[in-house]
């Protein structure tokens, strides 16, 4: 099976902190994976490695069997990356955000741009100075999604939208990139969406890899330290991920 | 659209109000001076190029210190680092901007003064136009700077503080360039080294700054990593500014006689031909094609003290030596060895004849070697006055017994008449000379006491107590230059060997015997010393102490030897 993304030994510091150690863990092509963990386990980290972000101190980042340090412009060709905080102009209107990012990327499609701002009540005439946080994080995925990625990467992308737009939005996730056989990689502390969309988890804490692997495998395994294997234990068994099963 | 174009469109848009500031604010400098009721002041002829340099710093100062620190404090570099185009692009977008408005600003500058000038009815001098100016690479001045004003704003933690950072940085780290517009006689730039120094002090100011922000700044690093980034390369960069000028100075400092622009300066034989003392610097450092124009930078002066029998040498320092700046004495040969020990006499400036100056009571005189004497000129010739003494000295004689003096130019006819004099050094008596006539020049003086005289466009040997005269023969003799020969030795010539001449950068033998001049084989040679009847040592085209057989021209070279 061919991975998608493929951590092999990873170590990463911010000065003398260490914030990743020894992670190895692979997802494969296809796969939705959910990286869980409390606040400071290295989520966010984690995911900026893949696109280069971060510089790995030990070990090997490889997305789609490239090495991310050497081949970054090659790796974020394909990446479609939504982080945590929208990190767009405040000047930029929609309109200007999607022209500035179309000649970074050969796969982008201005009129899927466009319907997906349409879909998601996005103003192409808005600067991002007044959207709201939620609106922001859907415009980034509007971009991350019209670029046909293959992998998709959220980083906590949930925090800031209300109930009613999550679930349109995770309904075009599903059907605009996991339904074409692309992978998903997404970092969140948010337990019941990891357990409705992903069928992969891995588990940080501390900066290391508690568990990872399918998500049954992980419900069914004896991992009881932790909280976060026990709380997705008590979603699942209680919402059995329709959404995912549904769509 | 290209991934550079969307960036470039992009930096343009956010630097749109201060582009457009620019655009404003240039043309009000000059309508300040008409506001203010003083348009004379625009009236200068530099006013173009003035236009231009304002129009060049007002841009680094608006828009150079602003395009990396928005980023930066924006946090929008992160932004442009997670897409495939990363920050490279980036910043190549932000240079290309930056050197477009800096030139665009010089450029409309240029034409805002230009046109000040044609409204005050001013024609601008045709040697200042700016085009014409265009291809000096004084230009590339106010563009590094503005280069390091834009670097610096990679560095500097806040915007507010790269103008003044990158002005500091800039004449700090390219200190070597400013020998490039500052006089300096050691450093006399090269034509290819204004253009070599200012376009690698530029390169390095463009690669500071994208090393700090293009490689500093990723990887979610600090900005003080970013700014360590950034002044290491421009360290690294501009070090060989600092290696060449290095080795230029080593250059002045260092000098071996067998390097091929060794170019010696003076040289002082001892009494006996044995040891010389050379003075030498390296060709360009003020020496000219005559040796006349010396390095007013003693670093470039370097002592040699050289056994002349084997060719040995050491350096020495350059004031073991007397200094002999005067052109006229170093044809005389006389060393300083030659005076008499004790007696504290220079020969300082008082070249002519063997005038000498008593260092104990600052008095000038001659130094009678007959009489192992020292005459101050105040004594005997009382009636001249100090200022006046050196016209003396061109004409005046020592004989065994007497003094011959004639006074030769008008403005000092206060002295002594236009006719030869013979003066008694010792009683002050005079006496008219009979056997000289008003126009005669005594040549040299043999060791009988008669003379060699020029007399109306010949040579003459004068037999002083019958007035005898006898012709000499000249070899290829041009009359009206017999005035400057003189006897290179200034000492009674032997009546029974050869004698040394010069003439101008000739030098030519006397034979007494044969009564005869026959000019030495060509070249450019300086007589320092005959050091017998046979060879004498010559200083040939200021690189070398030769030897040369007075009978056939052979030479030897003595310092620095042939390899």
């Amino acid at each position: 099976m061919k991975a998608a993304i493929q951590f092999v030994g990873v170590e990463a510091r911010y000065g003398k902190k260490r914030a990743l150690s020894d992670v190895s863990f692979e997802a494969p092509v296809g796969s939705v994976t959910a990286l869980v963990g409390s606040n400071g386990a290295g989520k966010s980290t984690l995911i900026r490695m893949i696109v280069g972000l971060e510089r790995a101190r030990a070990g090997k980042v490889l997305v789609g069997g490239l090495l991310v340090e050497r081949n970054e412009a090659a790796v974020r060709r394909r990446v479609g990356y939504v982080p945590d905080q929208s990190d767009v102009y405040p000047w930029m209107k929609l309109r200007d955000y999607f022209d500035f990012l179309r000649p970074h990327y050969p796969s982008w499609s201005p009129g899927l741009a466009q319907e997906l701002a349409h879909s998601y009540e996005l103003d192409l005439n808005q600067r991002f100075r007044d959207f709201s946080r939620g609106q922001k994080t859907k415009a980034m995925l509007a971009a991350a999604l019209t670029i046909k990625p293959e992998l998709l990467l959220l980083d906590e992308p949930f925090g800031a939208i209300d109930p009613v737009a999550k679930d349109e939005v995770l309904r075009g996730i599903i059907e605009g990139v996991i339904d074409n056989g692309c992978s998903v990689f997404v970092a969140t502390h948010d337990l019941e969406m990891a357990a409705r969309i992903a069928d992969r988890v891995v588990v940080l804490e501390g900066g290391r890899v508690r568990v990872s692997g399918l998500m049954e495998d992980v419900l069914r395994s004896d991992v009881e330290c932790s909280q976060v294997p026990r709380g997705l234990k008590a979603l699942i068994k209680s919402e059995s991920r329709e959404l995912r099963v549904g769509a | 659209m290209t991934v550079y174009t969307a960036l470039l469109r992009k930096e343009c848009y956010t630097q749109r109000s201060g582009i457009l500031g620019l655009l404003l604010l240039l043309p009000c400098v000059p309508a300040l001076a008409f506001i203010l009721g003083k348009p004379e002041i625009l009236d200068v002829d530099l006013l173009p190029i003035m236009g231009a340099m304002v129009g060049c710093v007002s841009a680094s100062f608006v828009i150079g210190t602003r395009l990396i620190p928005d980023e930066r404090e924006g946090n929008g570099y992160r932004f442009l680092e997670r897409l495939p185009g990363n920050l490279h692009r980036a910043y190549l977008a932000k240079l290309t901007c930056y050197v477009l408005v800096i030139v665009g600003c010089a450029i409309y500058g240029n034409l805002v003064a230009q046109l000040t000038l044609e409204l005050r009815g001013k024609v601008l001098p045709s040697e200042i136009r700016f085009s014409e100016i265009a291809s000096s690479a004084a230009l590339l001045i106010p563009l590094c700077c503005a280069l390091w004003i834009f670097a610096a704003s990679a560095w500097a933690p806040s915007g507010a503080l790269a103008f003044p950072t990158g002005l500091i940085c800039a004449s700090v780290l390219c200190w070597p360039a400013h020998y490039l517009f500052v006089r300096s006689d050691w450093f006399v730039a090269r034509a290819w080294e204004p253009w070599a120094f200012y376009s690698l002090s530029g390169s390095a100011a463009v690669l500071s700054a994208w090393a700090s922000f293009a490689i500093g700044l990723r990887h979610s690093s600090s900005r003080s990593r970013a700014a360590l980034v950034g002044l290491t390369v421009a360290a690294l960069l501009v070090s060989p500014l600092w290696a060449w000028t290095a080795y230029r100075w080593h250059r002045v400092v260092h000098l071996d006689p067998s390097d091929p622009e060794f170019a010696i300066l003076s040289v002082q034989v001892d009494e006996n031909s044995s040891m010389a003392f050379v003075q030498a610097t390296r060709e360009g450092f003020g020496l000219d094609d005559k040796g006349r124009d010396w390095p007013s930078n003693p670093a470039s002066i370097h002592g040699f003290r050289v056994d002349l029998e084997s060719g040995a040498w050491e350096s020495c320092p350059v004031d073991t030596m007397a200094l002999d700046r005067n052109s006229d004495s170093r044809n005389l040969g006389v060393a300083a060895a030659s005076l008499p020990p004790g007696a504290t006499l220079s020969q300082s400036r008082y070249g002519f004849g063997r005038a000498v100056r008593d260092e104990s009571s600052r008095r000038i005189g001659m130094y009678d070697e007959s009489r192992a004497r020292f005459y101050a000129f105040a004594d005997v010739l009382s009636e001249v006055e100090e200022r006046y003494w050196f016209v003396f000295l061109f004409n005046m004689r020592v004989l065994p017994d007497h003094w011959l003096v004639r006074n030769e130019w008008e403005f000092s006819s206060r002295g002594t008449s236009d006719v030869w004099t013979r003066i008694d050094p010792g009683t002050g008596e005079r006496s008219s000379v009979k056997y000289l006539n008003d126009d005669d020049r005594i040549v040299a003086i043999f060791e009988d006491g008669n003379l060699l005289v020029a007399r109306a466009g010949g040579m003459l040997r004068l037999d002083v107590t019958s007035g005898d005269t006898q012709s000499v023969e000249l070899e290829e003799w041009r009359e009206n230059a017999l005035s400057v020969m003189f006897h290179t030795q200034r000492t009674p010539i032997s009546v029974d060997s050869l004698s040394l001449f010069a003439h101008y950068e000739n030098i030519a033998t006397f034979d007494p015997s044969k009564n005869e001049f026959r000019w030495l084989p060509g070249g450019n040679y300086r007589l320092l010393k005959q050091t017998d009847s046979e060879s004498a040592v010559f200083l040939d085209e200021h690189k070398r102490l030769v030897r040369m057989d007075l009978r056939t021209g052979e030479l030897t070279a003595l310092f620095p030897k042939d390899s």
